[in-house]
């Protein structure tokens, strides 16, 4: 049976590039995932005197679920669609993203950082990108958190779309943290 | 020869691959955006179709809600 692959080189977890190569060999599958592509940009307290910024238009990963996710809504679904991946969650995990996870692991469920809708969700017409955007108020201190995720539900659960990993930062109360997922399809 | 980077522009023909370029782009061409997003004054939610060029440095626009526009 043919198959197609796609082979793109990674510079580490969550990095996808643009030199892909397509060949047809047997019984292969699809390797990563370039038809959906995201960038995340996070920053802390940002517009504040001591803002820093923990990534900028970072590469992010999709999940195996969220590939499948996707799919059940384009292709598989035989009633009405599922939520959009549209809320955001963050860990202090140091495991890094991977696309094999079903969870965000150990994430935080507690003073400020809990998961959220964004609060910006913005699709330009005529274009392949949509913006979600989510800025977390502290209410307590969080340290070393550094990674951040999207799903398709607000309670802890549901399916994770999207991961991305950013330097590490302690967060205090009332210290804010802006997170941007700049996301295209097709 | 369809566009075949990472961010594309089907309206004005265009396509790039970073978000730079395409933020740079975003400020040159009227698009239209809708969705929902805080007031930037007051923090309500607001649902917004917007057209125009964005010059905010970011892939949205930043909105106000009617009450904070009329004040």
């Amino acid at each position: 049976m043919w198959g197609l692959q796609i082979t793109m080189s990674c510079d580490d977890h969550t990095a996808q590039n643009d030199s892909a190569s397509v060949e047809a060999i047997f019984g292969s599958a699809i390797k990563d995932n370039a038809v959906v592509k995201g960038y995340v940009t996070i920053i802390k307290n940002e517009g504040k005197k001591d803002e820093q910024v923990l990534c900028r238009n970072k590469p992010n990963l999709l999940t195996n679920n969220g590939r499948d996710y996707a799919i059940a809504q384009f292709y598989t679904n035989t009633t009405a669609g599922g939520v959009g991946m549209n809320f955001i969650a963050l860990t202090s995990d140091s495991s890094g993203a991977d696309a094999t996870d079903t969870t965000l692991p150990s994430e935080i469920t507690t003073n400020g950082l809990e998961r959220a809708l964004a609060t910006t969700i913005s699709h330009s017409t005529g274009t392949n990108s949509t913006t979600l955007n989510k800025i977390f108020t502290a209410s307590g201190t969080h340290t070393a958190v550094q990674m951040s995720g999207t799903f398709n539900q607000l309670a802890v659960g549901g399916t994770i779309g999207h991961e991305a990993t950013f330097v590490a930062v302690t967060l205090s109360s009332s210290d804010t943290l802006s997170v941007t997922w700049t996301l295209t399809l097709g | 020869m369809g566009l075949d980077k990472t961010f594309k522009d089907f309206v004005n023909d265009f396509s790039c691959d970073t978000l730079d370029q395409w933020i740079e782009h975003l400020a040159t061409v009227e698009l239209t955006y809708t969705g929902n997003s805080a007031c930037v004054t007051c923090g309500d939610n607001v649902e917004f179709s917007w057209t125009g060029k964005l010059k905010n440095g970011k892939t949205y626009p930043q909105v106000l809600c009617g009450g904070c526009k009329s004040q």
